[in-house]
């Protein structure tokens, strides 16, 4: 009924999974979003998530993150979001989960 | 909603009495399938009135956070009403969920999934109010649109190329 209005790009390469997300993710989007990462930290030894192409997360994006990197630590595997906008890392760094899944580059 | 004071839409109050009047921008019912196209109305409106920059951006995903609540835990439905009274902009989201024990508005742990909504509400806002009422709840947020010029934050890169106030045939987007 309603459009997707973001879509994802998945690459893996030598266990290494790269998500390259675009456009906006809010609730109407986020059971998506859960599968996804879920099936990929669940098969990768390390996942990338790639937000430079996001305008809008909301917090039901946030729990999806932080979900996701909570199975990644059980597996052992890496999760990392990369490339925030300034508006996507607001969010992130307001909720308190920038420093969780985010690397730490100025 | 028939608080809010006098509310003369419609009242022929006299020539002038309409600069107090509330002016409702956007009055909608929302659900599950319309969060998002409702959040695109919201910005729209929040432009017009003349926010822009992370103000408005930060009212907006306060507004949105509001209604994702509504419909995750508050019946799964609602209205909204935003409104331009006397110099702020004033956002009601009204649910009907039945009882509301549970507002958490307290950040969770950084590896808890979820309670971030309220909390990012209310640290988005200049001033968020829940109401309680006996079906449901009503969560207000606004915004000073004075102060939305005032120069405390830094100016907003423009990666496009300088659109600022040179836009004659802006859609809404500023």
């Amino acid at each position: 009924m309603t459009e997707p209005t973001w879509r994802h790009d998945v690459r893996t390469a030598d266990g290494h999974t790269t998500i390259e997300l675009t456009g906006e993710i809010d609730m109407s989007g986020s059971t998506r979003l859960q599968d996804l990462l879920d099936q990929a930290v669940n098969a990768a030894s390390a996942v990338t998530v790639d937000v430079a192409a996001v305008g809008f997360i909301d917090s039901t994006v946030i729990s999806a993150f932080v979900r996701a990197n909570n199975t990644a630590a059980t597996r052992g595997c890496r999760f990392v979001v990369v490339n925030p906008s300034a508006q996507v890392r607001r969010v992130l760094h307001i909720t308190g989960v920038l420093s969780t899944l985010a690397e730490d580059t100025a | 909603m028939t608080d809010g004071g006098r509310s003369g839409e419609g009242d022929p109050a006299g020539p002038g009495s309409d600069l107090t009047a509330p002016t409702t921008l956007v009055r909608q019912q929302f659900s599950a399938v319309t969060v998002t196209a409702l959040r695109h109305t919201v910005a729209a409106q929040v432009a017009v009135a003349g926010l822009s920059g992370d103000t408005a951006d930060d009212f907006v995903l306060a507004v949105h956070e509001l209604v994702t609540n509504a419909v995750r835990h508050g019946g799964g439905s609602g209205d909204l009403e935003l409104r331009v009274v006397a110099e702020s902009l004033v956002c009601d989201v009204i649910d009907h969920g039945g009882t509301s024990d549970g507002l958490p508005m307290q950040l969770s742990q950084a590896d808890v999934a979820g309670g971030r909504g309220l909390w990012l509400a209310h640290h988005l806002s200049q001033a968020l109010t829940l109401t309680r009422r006996p079906d449901g709840v009503t969560a207000s947020v606004s915004v000073c649109l004075t102060d939305a010029t005032a120069p405390s934050q830094k100016p907003i890169a423009d990666p496009a190329g300088g659109s600022l106030g040179a836009s004659p045939s802006g859609d809404g987007q500023r």
